[in-house]
């Protein structure tokens, strides 16, 4: 799930950079953090660019080494001892949400701070946000919800037997 | 390794270096920050003022090769410290030939610092239009000749479009710089402008166009997890202060409806202070009918700006600002109250690159000399100069920005135009030392007058905005100062101990780069030297900090002292000391500035000679400033300082002057209680 994005409420201040280069690197910088606000002073947009976790993600095929996964939570991992710092995924990204770091050159982008985004805290108008994406259930799915509602009733049931001959005998 | 510059470790908060571009052999030079200057100037504002004093020749011409363009940032620029990333533009003014200097918010600042730069300093002159580029450590020399007499908006896009780079910041100048308009200013990516004292007129006299800049470097700070925490709470204080509201949904442009109210609005040129109908322009107006959206500057969560759509119209527009000086300026200033008119006017003076303080002043000192029959419209090329008329605002902009015409006259800010027009037009002309005065009446709020009077880069709020006088709380004013008037803005009473005061953490703000809409409106004075501290490591105390703004505001005097200013330079136009305020039925209404009171308290509370306005040497010896001291002695009875002497007559009763001193015996002991 990745961090939403409201255009029209971003005053386009970079206080999300900051916040992320901070919470990664302990210093300041703009090619240190993993979002980007494209300013376009001309047309007045503010639009904070960021990793959009897409589900075949251009960068992770793009990676001639295969040192580009993709987490369970949808965030890009890179195994660094694979990385050769060719910059395919950067030419990949379809946002330009992928980086190389100034100082080492790997590729760097959200990591969703491990699922605590600090730019979605810091950001003053909220412009950013997280949100929880859901998608459709299959069909398998729902009915294996049932059954698992069903067995916990069951269990519980069970379990609580004792409790409810307690109380019986307290009236 | 990546392109980035490696900050050396022991600047904490800082980059480490000042780029010197000396235009006349194109050689760049990058110098290490002299840290015993941090300490004593800060940074910003105090940079800049230390390098003119020291570098500047007395007496040189503004537009020569000798004078510089400085460029300051901040120990906070380009971190997460809420309003910490301002610039400061600094030069000797062809606008008023003393301290040129203005301030502004932007993302310049930000990226100045991660390409490795606390401060750059340029000089010499090039002999072809040149833009430079700044990216990181390498510095380019790029030509400028299809942009010269371009506007800041063409400037910006085309200059991004030939380093195929949208991100790269630009500061730039208008066309209004390239035709020599004495008072054209700095602008960064469209929006942001240091527009006062022609700095931008100097930067175009180098032959220099445009700054294009890049920084993929990083800044880091002493204590990282303390100065984070201090940075959380003080955007929380911001959050919660009961300005918070107002600014963030208005910013300034919420001032129309008060200054009205109250009746000290600039209407018509200062005859009045009360405008029936500026209801359709004030800030609730732009708000419900105007604004898309908000806007900030770098890393601030106060976003006091906006974007503006006008969808249709002969001024339909789109675009950033403006804020309440460009507003006024173009509505009640000249009679004018056309909201749709003002976003236009406010776009196009931005985008010729021009302060537009001094072109509403131009303008409506023209319409009040028509009123009066000095001028007719066969002196300004047969426009016509009715009140409120708005082509001939839009024509005068025009004909100013390329020196057409009358344009030619004014372009040199209304000083200048009253000597060349004569005719007694000088006694209408707004200003202070060449420079015009803005949209406060300082009848309704009489410490901003003697603000306008005393400050060093001619008349300005911005110097010691003394906000404190708004509060209209006598209690205040005895606590903080031990002078219940104080917090009384239309008293006099020690006004002069509250602007000392004042424009020492405006100085301050300025050398942090700090805005002063927070700093010094919302009262965050008491954290600021744990931020300071917590950025660079450091041990300074409040007090020490004030003592930094005060030699700030000292070696400024010094500055102007030596290009001949003295006591009598301190003034105010006649008006606002003997025309009382025209505004039937409001509080101000009758009321005049008593400066003479404001000023010799003023200079006794600075330690500066009540005569000529010179600090004397013992203030410059406590303020570490012993050059200085020995620089001053000439210049103490030379020919200015024989003239100020002459003309020095105080009219004040004994009385007066007994309450005057009472009242710094009241701010000494409240000092020394506080402290004990």
């Amino acid at each position: 799930m990745p961090i939403r994005v409201n255009p029209e409420l971003c005053t386009g201040c970079r206080l999300c950079e900051m916040e992320c280069s901070f919470e990664h690197e302990v210093r300041f910088g703009t090619y240190l953090s993993r979002i980007h606000v494209d300013k376009m002073e001309h047309m007045g947009i503010d639009y904070p660019v960021v990793c959009q976790m897409c589900a075949n993600a251009p960068c992770v095929t793009a990676c001639p080494n295969q040192a580009l996964s993709k987490s369970t939570r949808g965030t890009i991992v890179l195994d660094e001892s694979k990385c050769t710092t060719c910059g395919a995924c950067v030419e990949a990204c379809p946002f330009g949400a992928m980086n190389l770091h100034p100082v080492t050159g790997l590729p760097i982008s959200c990591d969703l701070c491990g699922g605590d985004p600090k730019c979605v805290k810091v950001c003053p108008t909220g412009a950013l946000e997280i949100v929880e994406t859901r998608r459709p259930k299959k069909e398998r799915e729902l009915e294996l919800m049932q059954i698992a509602q069903a067995k916990r009733d069951q269990f519980a049931k069970k379990a609580s037997a004792g409790l409810l001959k307690e109380w019986e005998v307290e009236r | 390794m990546g392109g980035g510059t490696l900050v050396t470790e022991r600047y904490y908060g800082y980059a480490g270096k000042i780029l010197r571009i000396d235009l006349s052999n194109r050689k760049p030079n990058a110098e290490d920050l002299y840290m015993p200057t941090a300490y004593q100037f800060l940074g910003g504002r105090g940079f800049n003022m230390k390098t003119l004093y020291d570098e500047l020749e007395p007496g040189i011409a503004p537009l020569s090769e000798e004078n510089k363009y400085l460029i300051g940032t901040g120990m906070f620029g380009g971190t997460l410290c809420p309003m910490g990333t301002r610039i400061n533009i600094s030069t000797k003014s062809p606008q008023t030939g003393i301290v040129g200097d203005s301030n502004a918010g932007a993302h310049f600042a930000a990226d100045l610092k991660f390409a490795g730069y606390d401060q750059v300093i340029v000089e010499g002159k090039s002999e072809e239009p040149i833009y430079i580029f700044i990216d990181d450590d390498r510095i380019s020399f790029h030509d400028a000749s299809h942009l010269w007499r371009k506007s800041v908006r063409e400037v910006t896009e085309t200059i991004r479009k030939e380093l195929k780079d949208s991100s790269i910041q630009i500061l730039s100048t208008g066309l209004a710089a390239d035709y020599g308009v004495s008072f054209a200013g700095t602008f960064f990516n469209l929006t942001r402008a240091a527009a006062r004292t022609g700095t931008g007129t100097v930067l175009a006299s180098k032959k220099v166009k445009a700054i294009a800049l890049r920084g993929t470097g990083s800044i880091g700070v002493y204590d990282p997890a303390l100065f984070y925490k201090l940075n959380r709470q003080i955007a929380q204080l911001i959050r919660i202060n009961p300005q918070y509201e107002l600014r963030s949904t208005m910013g300034t442009t919420s001032n129309v409806r008060w200054l009205n109210e109250k009746g000290f609005l600039t209407v018509n040129h200062f005859l009045s202070g009360y405008q029936p109908t500026a209801h359709r322009w004030e800030g609730e107006a732009l708000r419900d009918h105007y604004n898309v959206k908000s806007k900030a500057c770098f890393g601030c969560s106060l976003h006091c700006s906006r974007y503006a759509v006008v969808k249709d119209g002969p001024y339909s527009m789109h675009g950033e600002g403006p804020e309440y000086e460009a507003m006024a300026g173009f509505a009640s200033r000249m009679g004018a109250d056309d909201p749709e008119f003002m976003l236009y006017a406010n776009q196009v003076c931005n985008e010729y690159g021009m302060d537009e303080i001094t072109v509403g002043e131009l303008i409506s000192w023209l319409m009040e000399l028509n009123q009066r029959g000095i001028i007719s419209n066969k002196d300004v090329d047969g426009l016509d100069l009715s009140w409120g008329n708005r082509e001939t605002a839009l024509a005068l902009v025009e004909k100013i920005a390329r020196r057409e015409g009358i344009g030619d006259l004014l372009a040199d800010g209304v000083k200048k135009a009253a000597e060349r027009l004569g005719r007694g037009s000088d006694a209408y002309a707004m200003e202070v030392k060449g420079l015009e005065i803005i949209n406060g009446d300082p009848r309704g709020m009489v410490g901003y007058g003697l603000t306008y009077a005393v400050s060093d880069r001619g008349a300005d709020h911005l110097r010691s905005e003394p906000y404190f006088e708004l509060k209209d709380k006598p209690a205040i004013g005895e606590e903080w100062f031990g002078i219940p008037e104080t917090a009384l803005r239309l008293e006099h009473h020690g006004k002069g101990v509250l602007v000392k005061w004042s424009g020492e953490w405006c100085a301050v703000s300025d050398a942090l780069e700090v805005c002063k809409n927070t700093l010094v409106c919302m009262d965050f004075i008491p954290y600021v030297a744990a931020l300071v501290n917590a950025a660079t490591g450091w041990d300074l105390t409040t007090e020490e900090l004030q003592k930094v703004g005060e030699r700030i505001v000292n070696i400024e005097r010094c500055f102007n002292i030596r290009e001949g200013m003295r006591r009598p330079d301190d003034r105010l136009p006649d008006r606002f000391i003997h025309e009382p305020m025209e505004c039937e039925g409001r509080e101000t209404q009758g009321n005049v500035v008593h400066l003479e009171y404001m000023l010799e308290q003023y200079y006794r509370a600075r330690g500066w000679n009540v005569k000529t306005a010179i600090p004397t040497r013992e203030k410059l010896l406590e303020l570490d400033l012993v050059d200085i001291a020995d620089d001053m002695e000439p210049y103490r009875h030379d020919e200015a300082s024989q003239k100020a002497l002459d003309a020095y007559k105080c009219t004040l009763s004994n009385d007066e002057m007994e309450r005057l001193k009472e009242e710094l015996r009241a701010n000494e002991t409240h000092k020394a209680r506080a402290k004990g």
